[in-house]
């Protein structure tokens, strides 16, 4: 069985962190409003106009993620069908399993990083729920860089992100986008917007970072120390 | 939380899914109680059965 859904899956990039409040922050100046957090702390997820990002914090993460680590991650609708797409294209070991949250799926991706999909759960139980205003301008969209580029987005077209255009090989669209790259297997959070990119500077500036503006694209540090691009999109 | 003492000799075999079909209220109540304990949900079923057997004696074969 083969899903043949488009919007199966959003992109929704995974940032350890030893302090969510403060980039919890530093994302509501990249037009991102909270969605979803537990009770007890620990976590947060957050939504853009298009995409996703959740916040999860390092000290209690069971797969010892690091301060200023990002995992590329996704919520999907249908896990099976994604799981079936997901084999039918060869990528095999997709496992499906049970958190306390919800349902999980894993696969191994081109370069042997275990990819996330968190799936949907109408259980909040545990977690506080917030219905944001989505910054329509905004989208979330993470760079993967691995060595093979093709495969890559072969891979991620399994989750139903197609090519979206650009300047580099870019899949999603409504459900966000990941920007894949050539060079160091690293993944970095990034955004695309509408909004006038001196008026993005403005803001972070305000609030104390340090945004550098540059043709098309505004590069700014993260709390966590990490190098977050800001794409312009017409 | 407090971490229960695992026993070493399972917690050095690898993980294997162990599908089972459970009423669907007693798996609301396990993964609610599992999320209030702050507890991986296969930790909280492991120590959980472990428990048991603790109590209830290892099978005779």
């Amino acid at each position: 069985m083969t899903g043949s859904r488009t919007d199966d899956c959003i992109v929704r990039p995974l940032r350890f962190t030893d302090d969510i409040p403060v980039m919890r922050g530093f994302l509501e100046l990249l037009g991102m409003a909270p969605r979803v957090e537990a009770q007890g702390g620990g976590w947060v997820d957050m939504v853009s106009g298009a995409g996703m990002l959740a916040l999860h914090e390092a000290a209690s993460s069971s797969t010892s993620g690091r301060p200023g680590q990002t995992n590329l991650s996704f919520e999907g609708v249908d896990l099976d069908a994604l799981a079936a797409r997901l084999t039918d294209a060869g990528w095999s070991d997709a496992t499906i399993w049970d958190e306390a949250y919800g349902r999980v799926l894993s696969v191994t991706d081109p370069s042997g990083v275990p990819i996330w999909v968190d799936g949907y759960s109408d259980d909040d139980y545990g977690y506080r729920v917030h219905v944001p205003d989505r910054d329509r301008r905004w989208s979330v969209m993470p760079v993967r860089s691995t060595a093979n580029v093709e495969e890559y987005a072969r891979f991620l077209g399994r989750f139903g992100l197609p090519d979206a255009g650009g300047d580099a090989p870019t899949l999603g669209g409504h459900v966000g986008l990941v920007r894949v790259e050539s060079g160091p297997e690293t993944v970095r959070l990034g955004f695309a917007t509408e909004e006038p990119l001196d008026d993005v500077a403005t803001r972070l500036r305000a609030a104390g970072h340090d945004p550098t503006v540059a043709g098309r694209q505004l590069t700014v540090v993260d709390p966590d120390g990490q190098p977050v691009v800001v794409n312009a999109r017409p | 939380m407090a971490d229960k003492p695992a026993k070493p000799r399972v917690d050095r075999e690898p993980k294997k899914q162990f599908n089972v079909y459970l009423p669907a209220s007693l798996i609301r109540r396990i993964k609610h109680k599992a999320l209030d304990d702050e507890i991986v949900l296969s930790v909280w079923v492991q120590r959980a059965l472990e428990e048991y057997l603790d109590r209830h004696g290892e099978a005779r074969g």
